[in-house]
Formats: structure tokens, C-alpha cells, sequence
């Protein structure tokens, strides 16, 4: 059995005018890049958007593109980068000054997901989601990240600009409050 | 790594992933993908390229240098010589430099009064005669370029250097000083030699000269082989 192509080696096909190599790639990140940008915005116009763009700048990088990173990380610098120039010009520049004390995650209410709610994946699916969207902007792209891009903190940290300390902060408060917010609902 | 992961969350989250992008979407990205990769080659061959462009600019400018370099000491020894040539060529134009005709009016009551109070000037003229055929000799030995040179061409030459007569302005008779054995070798040689050394204002004052002496059919003979030979020449009015 043929070995899978990575996506560094399908991008540089593609740069190469390999179309059919990009087609397995958009394939392979079309959903979760979607889904980022969606769980960001909370507007499917706006991930729509966000998205064509993102994917265009692939496009047009193609002669640029180089393996310095791993494929997903440079993509999800460019979604990133594309998310602060829609928060800026919506005026939710705040996003950059979310952080959190670490006394804050001290007192951050945590706890189990209440066994009803593991049984009923649907329901379970939906509070997860609800729990999301209230997370602040960066510990919510800290978490998309992690989950959609399926990134290392330094990945994460590197694709959003801080360090890695920052990121794990991020994630740590992103688990105790949807933690906390699924056992509330149950 | 010590990385925070809650494996439980992730579990819960991937029950979640069954959005995606609307089919149209999909086309217009994929669209757009086909036709960038149909439309140019990769760039990091212009890449490439463009790295070495600069290097590639300066061997070619070093290049060019050399060569232009090499090509002028080359030809060098070929300029020098040339440029003697011209000094010669300078030394012999400035001889056979035309008088203005200014100058040539100037001078013709001194020529006149010649006779009664010589002036130096006739003699200077003989030498600069002199210096001249020299040159011209030396030059023919050391010019074959000039040697080649057509018949036609040098006659044009002479026709250009030597200015047409003012009228009403006497072109005066050679010097005293130049007098018969000069004529007498003259006579001795062809009027086709002579053609080819003398210059068409010493071909008239000889002629002159064979008038003043008595020769008139030599005079004549020589005046239409000077007629012959320079049609468009002005003759000055006592020879026409």
C-alpha cells in the first residue's frame, strides 16, 4: 500500500502544478480549517468568507511555500492572521488581552461532565459547543487549534503569536471552564 | 511533553465535527486552484533564478570589461601608428592647408612689391613646400592606407583642400626662389606624375611658369590636362 502523502509534500506538488495534489489537501483540511473559523466567529457568512480567503492565500502561496513548518501550522497562521484583521475591523481587538491570572484558574470552578450528559452524545455535543462559544477568543482558538488542527502548544503558540506558556495557560483555563459550564447544564 | 489535553473533552468535540463548507465553496477554491497551477510554473525556479541573477550580472559585467580591456590594448599599437599617421597627415594639411582667401588678397601687394624688398615669406613658403613633399614622400611609405587610396578620392581630396580662386584675386606666380630648375624638373616628368604630387594651385603657378618662359603650347597642353583633370576647379583669370 502506497504511503500517504504528508501535506508538505502534497503543497510542493501542488507548487509544482500538481492540481489534483491541492484537491487532496483542501480534502484533508477543508472541515476542521471550516470549523475553526466558524466556532470563531459564530457568523457562517463571516467563516465563509474567512475561509475562501484563507484558502485563496494557499493558493496564490504556492510558489512561495516552503517546508519551515508543518503544513497546518503555516495554514493556521494565515487563518489566524485573517481572524485579527475581521476582529479589528469589528472592533473586538480585545481578543489580544484575554488573559487570565493564574490565581484566577486557581479559583476556576472545575468537575466531572455528569454521567447523563456522556450518555446522550447529542445533547452532550450540543453543550460542548454552547460551552465554547462562551470562552474567551484566545482560549477558544488555543482549544480549536488543539482539537481542529490537531497542534502542539508550540505549534499553537507559534501560529498565534505568543509563547508557549501562554498557550498552555490558555488551554488550562478552556478545560476548567467548559468543564465547569457542561457540569452546570447537566 | 506535559501538554494539556483532556482526552474526555476531545471525545465529546469530535462528536461535534459534521460541519463543513458548502459545495460551492469547495468549487470556487477548487476552481481556483486549477487554474493557478495551469497558469504558471513553479516560482522557486524563478527563485532560483532570481538568486542568480546578481552573480550572473557581474561575471557578464566582468566579462564585458575584459574584453572591452583586451580589445583596446589591442588596439593599441594600431592607434598609435594611426595617430602618427595623423600627426604626419596634420603636419601635411596644415601644409597644404588652403590660404584664406583673405590672406591670399593680404598678400598679393606684398608679392607684388616682392621683387624690389623680398620678404622672408617666399622662402618660408619654399621650405614649407619642402616639408611638404617630404611628407608626402615619407607618408607614402608609411601610409599604404593612403596608398591605396583611389585616384578619384585623392583628386577630391585636393579639390576640397585647395579653395576656389577669389575673383578679381591674383593667385600669385610661384617665388623666385622656385624658379627654373624646379620648372625644368617639372618638365622632365609626366603630366600624370605630376598630377599626383602637385597640388592644383602648384600646378597653375607652373603653368605660369611655361607662359612667363615662352613655353605656351606646353603651357596650353598643360592647362588642359589641368582642366581635364579638375573640370569643376575655377580658374584664376589670367589662365582662363
Amino acid at each position: 500500500m502506497a504511503r500517504e502523502s504528508s501535506d508538505e509534500e502534497l503543497m510542493l506538488r501542488y507548487g509544482d502544478g500538481d492540481a489534483r495534489a491541492f484537491e487532496a489537501l483542501y480534502h484533508r483540511h477543508r472541515g476542521p480549517v471550516y470549523r475553526f473559523l466558524l466556532r470563531q466567529t459564530a457568523d457562517s457568512a463571516v467563516a465563509e468568507e474567512l475561509f475562501q480567503d484563507v484558502w485563496m492565500r494557499v493558493v496564490d502561496s504556492r510558489g512561495r511555500y516552503e517546508i519551515r513548518a508543518k503544513f497546518t501550522s503555516w495554514m493556521y497562521t494565515i487563518a489566524h492572521n485573517r481572524l485579527m484583521d475581521f476582529y479589528r475591523a469589528n472592533g473586538r481587538a480585545t481578543f489580544l488581552n484575554q488573559e487570565e491570572s493564574e490565581a484566577a484558574l486557581e479559583n476556576a470552578p472545575g468537575g466531572e461532565i455528569p454521567a447523563d450528559l456522556r450518555l446522550d452524545g447529542k445533547r452532550a455535543a450540543e453543550r460542548l459547543l454552547a460551552a465554547i462559544s462562551e470562552l474567551p477568543a484566545a482560549q477558544r482558538e488555543a482549544f480549536l487549534l488543539q482539537q481542529e488542527g490537531d497542534m502542539s502548544l508550540e505549534e499553537i503558540a507559534g501560529a498565534t503569536g505568543v509563547n508557549r506558556e501562554t498557550v498552555k495557560s490558555r488551554l488550562r483555563y478552556a478545560f476548567a471552564k467548559l468543564r465547569a459550564t457542561l457540569g452546570k447544564a447537566s | 511533553m506535559n501538554e494539556p489535553r483532556d482526552q474526555e473533552l476531545s471525545r465529546l468535540y469530535r462528536e461535534t465535527v459534521t460541519l463543513e463548507p458548502p459545495q460551492r465553496i469547495d468549487d470556487a477554491v477548487l476552481a481556483a486552484s486549477r487554474r493557478t497551477a495551469g497558469s504558471r510554473p513553479r516560482p522557486v525556479r524563478a527563485g532560483l533564478v532570481r538568486r542568480l541573477s546578481a552573480p550572473m550580472a557581474l561575471a557578464a559585467t566582468v566579462l564585458l570589461t575584459f574584453t572591452v580591456t583586451l580589445m583596446v590594448f589591442q588596439d593599441a599599437p594600431e592607434a598609435d601608428k594611426a595617430q602618427t599617421g595623423m600627426r604626419a597627415g596634420g603636419a601635411d594639411s596644415r601644409a597644404e592647408k588652403p590660404v584664406p582667401a583673405e590672406a591670399n588678397s593680404a598678400r598679393a601687394p606684398q608679392a607684388e612689391s616682392r621683387r624690389d624688398a623680398p620678404s622672408t615669406q617666399p622662402r618660408e613658403a619654399t621650405d614649407a613646400l619642402g616639408k611638404r613633399q617630404g611628407l608626402q614622400e615619407s607618408q607614402e611609405s608609411q601610409e599604404p592606407r593612403r596608398a591605396r587610396e583611389s585616384e578619384p578620392t585623392r583628386a577630391a581630396r585636393a579639390m576640397q583642400a585647395a579653395p576656389y580662386p577669389r575673383a578679381g584675386s591674383r593667385q600669385e606666380a610661384p617665388s623666385d626662389l622656385q624658379g627654373a630648375g624646379v620648372v625644368g624638373a617639372f618638365a622632365g616628368r609626366s603630366a600624370a606624375d605630376e598630377s599626383k604630387e602637385r597640388s592644383p594651385e602648384k600646378w597653375l603657378e607652373d603653368i605660369r611658369k611655361l607662359k612667363t618662359q615662352g613655353k605656351t603650347p606646353e603651357a596650353e597642353r598643360e592647362l588642359a590636362e589641368f582642366k581635364k583633370r579638375y573640370p569643376e576647379y575655377r580658374l584664376p583669370e589670367d589662365l582662363r
